[in-house]
């Protein structure tokens, strides 16, 4: 129950667009609605390479420390198993051209810490957290990502009341769980959709169908976002299109209030998704 | 407070008013002493020992007069031949009907079906010409197939699989399979061969040697597991756990469902019997009908207004998870949580054996601490 | 809601035949399906969840008494509510309270013998907090101190006496004193719940307290209803409804979504009210660890946790019986929440209300020791107007006359019986913790307490009178079944 934003650039041809500082901005103007932790993901083609990175928590005192390892496609499955099998590893992200950053705090200390004002891409999530049913640590942190398919990143407002029977079904069927949190199973189901069979729409509608609960997620993929409502639209979100200025090119800027777009001059064109009706931007 | 504790609870406060002055003895005292002198009581009715967590804060529950909460059901694994429940039971009964109460039955599930409650009927008897409602027929002998919606078919050992697979050429609606207290055994390959769900009664079960001494929870967990195991590794294409028997309630209902039934079979001996019974009039099949009807009515009420108040759109989206009991021996049989602590009894006692072969250094293979796990719990159930 | 006469006489029939075969589970189930048959609704009841196991009676407190020759009444019996966030506090002499009981739920009779004896019993030194349940709250005990009544028109307060006669005629009790009527010696704290019954702002205005009533233990997730049948015309002018219309509340505070709304709610109420009046949050015991969680973080000063038996004037049968979590089994992620909270927070004045079940001296006690400040009282008082416990209070046929009209209530006995109630409650409450040694309640501990059966113990973290716990206990049929496995501990 939270705070979310995301944005994607209309013009995709400028690769290097200030993603970072638009999103910091969309999350400190809605910082009074969540305190607990902060996170952001941010897609940037010119990161991707042919190699993956498995990064994970790793508990050093009563501190989590980041651990990154980079695969190849062939280690993949080897290094995966492995972070399985450790209990002091929790799983942070699988990426190849999807940076996620996150932290127990406010947006400020993510920023502070991490430099997310001077992240540049095509589009990128952003997440304030209020806990409700798992506790405040790093990995309960969104965005989430999965390890069944790397650049898969969600934030989630609400609550996957029916998390349990989903997740039940998703791991009859063989697909891995590495938190305790409800959000999780967004990532995973969507995961194991477009494996099955790749339409990214069509995936958003299945999980709108079988997810029960008030909800409003933002879901980002390599050349996606967006930004899907539960079927009674009991969760707030809000999407408008800013035209662009000297400093950045236009785009579209989505999130929970509608102070957040206003703080972006996201202003025109403004629309409420309709309920249970995805809503998806993709990379040009 | 327990029906039967009501008086002496009544009675110690009244000697605090009447007096205002301090007791001899406590509430608890008093109510300990003669739970004493009666002896424990026995934990029977397991369903009474389990409860639902209600949504609140952490998420909120729906409300049925704002939201719609969804009941219908679908049965049938292949796309083409589903066929629709709008209240997720199959009226089912052994016994035979006299002919007015099979055509007051008739009556009311039409009527059922015109409200838009569509449920749906499992009887040896040939399906009516002018229903609108799904008909199951228990079909004992092949030869004896009339048109019905679906069919029901009762284990007899390994010829039901000959059988299945000689009505699947002729008949392609669903087949319900009505399982023994060896389901475990057959369930993965039934499904094989393409049934569409099973049909467990409850009350014949536990009567069974396997079953001795337990509860229906026990029955409808363990045949939920076999048909999940079935769909370890693939996508589940929806073959339903029919449940019938010890669940003639909305509360056993909802709990049933939690514990992984899809439909609930009601019985229609009974069903006649609770709402004929005490007809002021002799037995007329309008008013019985009518009663009948309503009974339904009312049950689908609350069938929606629990969902709702856990915070479920979606009378199938309760699991295991939202329930928990106050009973050692339904926490074993159900695998529920324990209230308050959130773990099963076996979850409790695999921490402490865990813990306590460390400590006393004894080796123990999986094999064996499954072993005394299962030990250990049997003593409390 | 009226009984059909062949319910009546099913239920006539029904109980000759339980008396003769002792079918007590089947008539239940019995009589319901009888209902269900004759009207098409969900059927209702009311009071408490006949919870199988509520393990109060398990739970013995070691070596304490409550009679006693001695005198333990220096005993420090006090219970102050608010002060983490509000600049007033509510103190009371007795950790416990009078739980939220509406008037259109109970009738104006007993509202009044409880307004009287709580009234009294401040005269004598014990102020006890009393709450008005979600139904608004009548003119004496939003008027009842002074100075609420100093900026009042005159028209205003006219139309107040006039209902306040007319309310009184009603009932034949135009023998009471106005000026002694409208004096309220006792705090208040009234509800705020997602009916909204009230229509005057002073109900939150006047009061000492405000509650958000989020769930209640016996219809957790359900809103409210009062039956139709109940909503009389004054009932109806009391809560600015429409009357002989049956009173829905939504199962929800419709702006009240998620935790976030939660905090929006508290610091609207804390404006309202300049942050002086204390806020508390209500919720039934049921994911009770999250939600306790997001109640310490809402800016309330208290939250009331309700379990599985506490009472209602009208919840749907198998919501009462199906939904919750008992009493005793939440204090222990109760306790959890709390201690995490502090982990990463100073210490403040956060207080725990906790209902359900909770009768006399020795159950406040030990839900005292189990972590709890103070507890609310609803049944009990009831049994102390003469309540017979059969549980219909949904409908007219109260046989006290509390709940309905088929018998006049004696107010004045009534408000003895509560008078006496309290008043021995305090001396018991005073004898157990001195009898332990204590100098106040509050000091009353784990330690004091003991199990005698093995859930219980698992549930509540106890240890058995022995010494033993549920550890230990299980250690030991572990030990049986090495043995009996003849697995050689150490060899393998």
């Amino acid at each position: 129950m939270c705070g979310i934003c995301g944005l994607m650039m209309d013009d995709s041809k400028l690769r290097h667009s200030p993603v970072g500082s638009i999103l910091q901005d969309m999350m400190e103007s809605q910082q009074i609605r969540a305190q607990d932790g902060a996170g952001i993901a941010i897609f940037n083609k010119s990161n991707a390479d042919d190699s993956f990175k498995i990064k994970n928590f790793r508990k050093e005192m009563s501190d989590y420390v980041i651990d990154e390892v980079k695969s190849s496609s062939k280690n993949i499955s080897e290094n995966l198993q492995k972070l399985r099998q450790d209990p002091e590893c929790h799983f942070f992200s699988f990426e190849n051209e999807m940076t996620i950053l996150k932290e127990t705090g406010l947006a400020k200390d993510l920023d502070r810490k991490f430099g997310i004002r001077k992240m540049n891409g095509s589009h990128g999530i952003g997440h304030l957290r209020i806990a409700t049913s798992s506790r405040v640590t790093p990995f309960n942190t969104h965005p989430f990502s999965t390890t069944i398919l790397p650049d898969i990143a969600i934030v989630h407002n609400g609550e996957i009341t029916n998390y349990n029977m989903l997740r039940d079904s998703l791991e009859l069927e063989g697909f891995t769980f590495h938190t305790d949190s409800d959000s999780e199973v967004i990532a995973v189901f969507l995961a194991s959709r477009i494996l099955k069979h790749g339409d990214i729409e069509k995936a958003h509608r299945e999980f709108v169908a079988k997810a029960d609960g008030p909800f409003t997620y933002i879901a980002a993929t390599s050349d996606s976002i967006a930004i899907v409502r539960d079927k009674f639209g009991t969760r707030k979100g809000i999407i408008g299109y800013n035209p662009g200025t000297d400093d950045h090119p236009p785009f579209w800027a989505m999130a929970t209030d509608l102070s957040a777009l206003d703080v972006v001059g996201a202003t025109t064109k403004i629309e409420t998704p309709h309920p249970g009706k995805p809503r998806i931007f993709y990379r040009n | 407070m327990r029906l039967n504790e009501k008086a002496v609870i009544r009675k110690s406060i009244l000697d605090l008013c009447n007096t205002g002055l301090p007791r001899q003895e406590s509430t608890d005292d008093v109510i300990r002493k003669i739970r004493e002198k009666n002896g424990s009581q026995k934990e029977e009715n397991l369903w009474e020992y389990i409860v639902a967590l209600g949504a609140q804060l952490s998420r909120p529950p729906f409300d049925p007069y704002r939201e719609k909460i969804k009941l219908t059901t679908k049965i049938g694994r292949k796309g083409d031949q589903k066929i629709s429940l709008k209240i997720p039971i199959l009226i089912y009964g052994e016994f035979d009907l006299s002919q007015s109460s099979k055509d007051a039955l008739n009556l009311t599930l039409n009527d059922l079906d015109d409200d838009r409650s569509t449920v749906g009927l499992i009887s040896k008897d040939e399906p009516c010409d002018e229903r609108k409602y799904p008909h199951f027929q228990i079909l004992d002998d092949i030869n004896k197939l009339a048109d019905p919606d679906g069919i029901v078919l009762k284990y007899t050992g390994a010829k039901t699989e000959e059988k299945i697979e000689k009505i699947r050429k002729e008949f392609d609606g669903p087949i319900l399979v009505e399982v023994d207290e060896d389901f475990s055994q057959y369930v993965e390959s039934l499904l094989e061969l393409g049934i569409d769900g099973i049909l467990v009664n409850t009350e014949n079960i536990t009567k069974s040697k396997r079953y001795n001494g337990k509860h229906a929870i026990a029955v409808i967990h363990d045949a939920r597991l076999a048909i999940n195991e079935f769909y370890r590794g693939k996508e589940n294409d929806g073959a339903c756990l029919v449940v019938a028997g010890d669940v003639n309630n909305a509360g056993k209902m909802i709990k049933a469902a939690g514990l992984g039934a899809d439909i609930i079979g009601y019985d229609t001996s009974l069903l006649i019997a609770k709402v004929g019974h005490h007809s002021e009039n002799f037995f007329d099949e309008e008013i019985t009908a009518q009663k009948i009807f309503n009974h339904m009515i009312a049950t689908k009420s609350e069938l929606t207004g629990i969902p709702a108040a856990l915070g479920y759109s979606d009378f199938h989206n309760m699991s295991p998870g939202d329930f928990r009991t106050s009973s050692i021996k339904a926490s074993v049989q159900g695998d529920i949580p324990l209230e308050g602590v959130d773990k099963t009894y076996r979850n409790i006692v695999e921490e402490i054996l865990d813990e306590y072969v460390n400590t006393k250094n004894i080796s123990v293979n999986q094999q064996e601490r499954q072993k005394i796990i299962n030990l250990v719990i049997e003593e409390e159930n | 809601m009226p009984l059909p006469k062949d319910i009546m006489n099913f239920r006539w029939d029904m109980a000759n035949v339980v008396k003769n075969e002792g079918h007590v589970a089947d008539l239940k189930s019995l009589l319901l399906d009888a209902q269900k048959a004759s009207d098409g609704l969900v059927p209702y009841a009311s009071l408490g969840a006949h919870s199988q196991n509520d393990y109060f009676s398990n739970i013995m407190i070691n070596n304490a008494k409550i009679n006693s020759m001695q005198d333990y009444s220096d005993v420090d019996a006090s219970l102050i509510i608010g002060g983490r966030y509000s600049k007033k506090i509510i103190k009371t002499d007795v950790p416990f309270s009078v739980a939220g009981m509406s008037y259109g739920s109970v009738k104006l009779p007993a509202k009044i013998s409880m307004h009287l004896a709580l009234n009294k019993l401040a005269k004598n030194g014990i102020k006890i907090l009393m709450n008005t349940g979600e139904g608004g709250a009548l003119p004496w005990e939003v008027y009842g101190a002074k100075e609420s009544r100093e900026h009042l028109s005159k028209t205003h307060w006219d139309s107040i006496l006039e209902f306040t006669d007319k309310l009184l005629r009603a009932n034949h009790l135009e023998g009471i004193d106005i000026d002694e009527l409208f004096t309220r010696e006792y705090p208040l704290i009234v509800q705020y719940a997602s009916g909204r019954f009230w229509k005057d702002p002073a109900y939150l205005l006047n009061a000492d307290g405000i509650e958000i009533k989020i769930g209640q233990g016996a219809k957790i997730g359900h809103g409210g209803i009062l039956p139709g049948s109940k909503v009389t015309e004054l009932v109806a002018e009391n809560r600015g409804i429409l009357a002989h219309k049956p009173a829905h509340s939504p199962s929800r505070h419709l702006d009240i979504l998620g935790p976030e709304d939660l905090v929006a709610k508290v610091l609207e109420l804390r404006e309202l009210t300049k942050w002086e009046t204390p806020i508390i949050v209500k919720v039934g015991a049921s994911r009770i660890y999250d939600d306790l969680e997001i109640i310490l973080k809402s800016y309330a000063d208290c939250a009331t946790v309700d379990g599985l038996v506490g009472g209602t004037g009208a919840a749907p049968y198998e919501v009462r019986e199906d939904i919750g979590i008992n009493t005793i089994a939440s204090l222990r992620p109760i306790r959890d929440a709390i201690n995490d909270y502090y982990e990463t927070h100073d210490k403040d004045g956060f207080k725990l209300l906790v209902n359900g079940g909770i009768w006399d001296s020795e159950r406040i006690a030990k839900t005292i020791a189990l972590g709890a400040d103070g507890v609310g009282i609803g049944t009990g008082f009831l049994l102390a107007m003469g309540c017979t416990l059969i549980q219909e209070c949904h409908t007219d046929i109260c046989p006290a006359g509390i709940t309905g009209s088929y018998e006049k209530l004696d107010v004045e006995k009534s408000a003895e019986g509560i008078f006496n109630y309290i008043k021995a409650t305090k001396i018991e409450l005073q004898n157990i913790a001195g009898s332990l040694g204590r100098e106040k309640i509050e000091d009353i501990e784990m330690t004091d307490l003991s199990v005698n059966d093995l859930l219980t113990s698992i549930i509540s973290e106890l240890p058995f009178s022995d010494g033993t716990n549920h550890v230990s206990k299980i250690q030991t049929k572990i030990d049986h079944a090495i043995n009996a496995l003849n697995l050689q501990g150490g060899k393998i």
